[in-house]
């Protein structure tokens, strides 16, 4: 049997609970669409970043090799972002800009910030997609640790997985419970996703030959974390929730990914 | 003249997409020192999951996409072709797949053509057999109990509540996570 519970969570709560939000290897906006023929990456692009595009591709005919109808990405800052469009879908995702130096920490965002910049920008591109099936947002939160034991032994410690012994591997726990939001007839699904992420940073060197890229040498370093994803996403019911409601649902999916997401537990999907 | 690589952006590994790929995009232009070496960097994530929750390269995503470029070639041939279909047709087809495929757990459908007007997704259940008809003004399902021979035909009105209706008589369960993998 599902449980709902309604949603109410204050400014000041939210801003209480980011002071302990990890950190973000990637946050997504989706937005599920019955209909993408108007939809256009590189506007979207334009309309989340206020920039152009670095790379623009267009794909009449996907297929299983390139499922993508359009791809728009680019860097800004320390942020790389990538707007994907494919049937029934349009994805925004900010990441880390990638860095050259092996010795540079697991790049990593501010979650709360990062939420709050695509948050501003959403109502726009809502308004350019039209209605939508459903809407999404997803951060993979990391909590960077020396070593992969470490990473696993904060796992246990964060789940509260009592087993008598740490020396476990590949650990995963997955927990939803879904929730109705305020002030419209729709609930989230609040999918909590602990685990321990290894992150490997390659740098090729390249020794010059023209108009070839033979003789690398490829020098690597890898990272390791615990790893929380926050997959909070509207149930979807086939039916269509239009641009404008669309921004009060963003808010909330927001606010509650953050009140979550602080409490690094999954007692926190309780409330 | 020693000819020098610079790299104008890092190699970009993009896991999504279907395929993994990667880009090089490296300027070439000449120097007259000696080249100091090129280093490009690269981040891959070896997280359990697709971190963009795509999960693009599953099994069930790149039958859809198998489905979804069957739909746009099926539009691209000729009116006389046996496999032709509208281009309308077809446009409201693939919208309705993505639409099932993105949000509900149901497997890939088998796909046909439909007279050259429409397109007919099937799918079956032991002896029962699904057919949905979409073509550019219609939709409707079918139900055919293969054993008994006794059919059931549902209308869905071409109006905003067209998902809404649809939804309930395919009765898919709703995805729960943003990636249809770990749903289906």
């Amino acid at each position: 049997m599902q449980i709902v519970t309604a949603l109410v969570i204050s400014v000041s709560e939210v801003e209480r609970f980011v002071m302990a939000l990890w950190e973000s290897q990637s946050v997504q906006f989706v937005w599920f669409l019955p209909d993408v023929t108007n939809v256009r990456a590189d506007q979207i692009y334009l309309l989340v970043t206020g920039d152009e595009a670095e790379i623009v591709q267009r794909n009449k005919v996907p297929g299983p090799a390139n499922p993508l109808l359009g791809l728009a990405s680019g860097t800004r800052g320390a942020r790389a972002y990538q707007v994907q469009l494919q049937p029934g879908r349009l994805d925004v995702v900010v990441s880390p800009a990638e860095t050259q130096d092996l010795d540079d920490a697991m790049p990593l965002m501010d979650t709360a910030a990062i939420l709050a910049d695509i948050e501003s920008r959403a109502g726009e591109v809502s308004a350019a997609v039209g209605p939508a099936v459903r809407l999404s947002v997803v951060a993979n939160l990391i909590k960077p640790e020396v070593d992969e034991q470490a990473a696993t032994r904060a796992f246990l410690d964060v789940t509260e997985y009592e087993l008598g012994y740490s020396d476990v591997r590949d650990p995963i726990l997955q927990v939803n419970r879904r929730k109705a939001l305020q002030d419209v007839d729709v609930q989230i699904n609040r999918v909590m996703r602990f685990g321990v992420a290894a992150t490997q940073h390659f740098v090729f060197q390249m020794i010059p030959q023209v108009g070839m890229h033979s003789g690398a040498t490829p020098i690597s370093k890898q990272s390791f974390g615990t790893s929380l994803t926050l997959d909070f996403n509207t149930v979807p019911t086939g039916r269509l929730i239009e641009a404008v409601e669309q921004g009060i649902i963003f808010r909330q999916l927001i606010a509650e990914t953050l009140r979550v997401g602080a409490s690094v537990s999954p007692k926190a999907l309780g409330d | 003249m020693v000819m020098k690589i610079k790299p104008r952006k890092y190699v970009a590994v993009q896991e999504s997409g279907g395929g993994r790929s990667v880009f090089f995009p490296f300027g070439i232009y000449g120097s007259q020192t000696n080249a100091e070496p090129a280093q490009v960097s690269s981040w891959v994530s070896m997280h359990s999951e697709d971190p963009t929750n795509l999960g693009a390269n599953s099994d069930r995503s790149i039958r859809f996409a198998v489905l979804q470029q069957a739909i746009k070639h099926m539009a691209l041939l000729p009116d006389d072709h046996t496999l032709h279909v509208d281009a309308e047709a077809a446009e409201r087809a693939s919208s309705i797949l993505a639409v099932i495929s993105q949000n509900f757990s149901v497997k890939p459908p088998k796909v046909m053509p439909q007279d050259g007007e429409g397109v007919v997704f099937t799918w079956d259940y032991g002896d029962l057999k699904r057919y949905l008809t979409v073509e550019e003004d219609d939709l409707d399902v079918m139900d055919l109990n293969k054993r008994l021979g006794v059919k059931c035909v549902h209308d869905v009105a071409h109006d905003m509540t067209v998902f809404e209706k649809l939804v309930e008589l395919i009765g898919a369960p709703p995805a729960s996570s943003t990636t249809m993998d770990a749903d289906a």
